[in-house]
């Protein structure tokens, strides 16, 4: 079994059923997990920012840091592998209220409504969800069996 | 088995909307028809074979509860699942279409996941994932 | 319109128009007008409490309303009456949402279905002149105002 990390401003997607992907420190970033039944592949995305219009430059080079572009920038990839849009199970997990957010950028909130509308646009409906909140979490996506776990406070649950 | 559905609302933006939350909702959709307004959806209801309809409340002509009190009179609504897509907040209204025989009601601006799972529970289909 | 109209329609305005069309709302830098075509929609009630809500766009905002409802793509467009037509339900939406916010589940309010037309930048400052109050959605402005019939 791998286990592949995912880094904050990262994506990553896999169609070897051995592999597991996890990220860490999600707290008002988004983190998504996508995974195609059929196709057996899948792809976990942690994302920090809402909009790439503040850094266009940054979203071309670097497209996981912000959530428009990454979310995108992770369908693709996961297409590329062979997976379908209407059968994606799209899993998100994190955009939470930080204590030390600035409460006047929304920033978590504003990343769960940018990943609505990007999935919106893209025929996909949210499958489960573990968001908000003020508490960091873990999402682990297992690519066998798309079974996706949350951690948080100590506690472990399935999503 | 395919369900014929009818979608009621005078925004045209908002049939569209609640249409395509429909189509990814997994049902095993037929017919879907648009009506906008109570007496649209009348004249649509006795021509057409429809077996779920999802229907605002404010609307010109024939308002929605107008439209669901003639369908209980008529026998209409026994015989089908309506939901009720709306900016209604008022208890008392929401106690009366709950009395009539409505069977669910999403106030806007609704979430197409809880329409899937809405129309899941209503109609007894599973979509997986 | 008083502080805590104001207040109260910025708040409930802002989560209207995020969640039902994916915008952002912040405070406006600035009370003008946008120098673009503009559209008013007008949504109406009536009941245990009675006013009128305006909301001058532009027809370009009014648009991106559109594509968002019906998640379209940005390079696909809408026309003008689908423009038309989301803007007033996001007035239609927005008015429901204020009437609970001020009034609670026992307000009995009828919406008059929301009327649209083209508006000039007189308009647009005729309504700030009455207390319209002008906010950014996605750094786009538009004015806001609500009316409430003294009981």
């Amino acid at each position: 079994m791998a286990v592949k990390t995912v880094g904050i401003a990262e994506l990553l997607v896999s169609d070897h059923v051995d592999d597991t992907l996890v990220t860490y420190s999600l707290g008002s970033c988004l983190g998504l997990a996508v995974w195609d039944p059929l196709a057996r592949c899948g792809g976990l995305l942690h994302s920090f920012l809402p909009l790439s219009n503040t850094d266009p430059d940054r979203a071309r080079d670097a497209p996981a840091t912000f959530t428009d572009t990454g979310v995108v920038a992770l369908l693709e990839a996961v297409l590329g592998l062979g997976a379908s849009k209407p059968r994606l199970v799209a899993k998100a997990v994190g955009c939470a209220n930080m204590i030390d957010d600035d409460r006047y950028f929304r920033v978590g909130e504003r990343n769960y409504t940018v990943l609505r509308k990007v999935l919106w646009r893209n025929g996909i409906l949210i499958a489960a969800e573990e968001v908000g909140g003020t508490m960091a979490r873990t999402l682990v996506l297992h690519i066998g069996s798309g079974r996706a776990q949350v951690r948080a406070q100590g506690q472990r649950r399935e999503i | 088995m395919a369900v014929n559905v009818l979608v009621v609302d005078d925004s045209s933006t908002m049939r569209h909307m609640v249409m395509r939350a429909l189509e990814l909702s997994g049902a095993p959709l037929g017919q879907v028809l648009e009506a906008a307004n109570g007496r649209e959806a009348l004249d649509a209801l006795a021509a057409n074979w429809i077996d779920l309809v999802l229907t605002d409340i404010n609307m010109p002509v024939m308002d929605g509860v107008e439209m669901l009190r003639a369908m209980r009179d008529s026998g209409l609504l026994a015989t089908m699942p309506v939901v009720v897509i709306s900016t209604e907040a008022n208890d008392q209204r929401i106690h009366e279409l709950r009395d009539m025989g409505v069977g669910a009601y999403l106030r806007k601006p609704f979430r197409p996941e809880l329409l899937r799972a809405t129309l899941e529970e209503l109609l007894g289909y599973h979509h997986e994932g | 319109m008083k502080a805590e109209l104001v207040q109260a329609a910025g708040r409930v305005f802002g989560s209207v128009a995020e969640e039902l069309a994916f915008l952002f709302v912040t405070p406006a830098a600035s009370d003008e007008p946008p120098d673009e075509p503009l559209l008013e929609a007008a949504a109406g009630f009536r009941g245990s409490h009675a006013g009128r809500v305006t909301l001058v766009a532009p027809a370009s905002l009014a648009a991106e309303v559109a594509g968002n409802l019906l998640g379209l793509d940005s390079a696909e467009t809408v026309d003008e009456t689908q423009a038309e037509d989301a803007l007033g339900e996001l007035a239609n939406v927005f008015t429901g949402h204020l009437a609970t916010a001020l009034w609670g589940g026992r307000a009995l309010v009828n919406l008059d279905p929301p009327v649209v037309s083209p508006a000039d930048p007189e308009r647009w400052r005729e309504l700030v002149g009455v207390g319209a109050r002008v906010w950014a959605a996605d750094d786009r402005p538009l004015a806001l105002h609500v009316w409430l019939l003294q009981e």
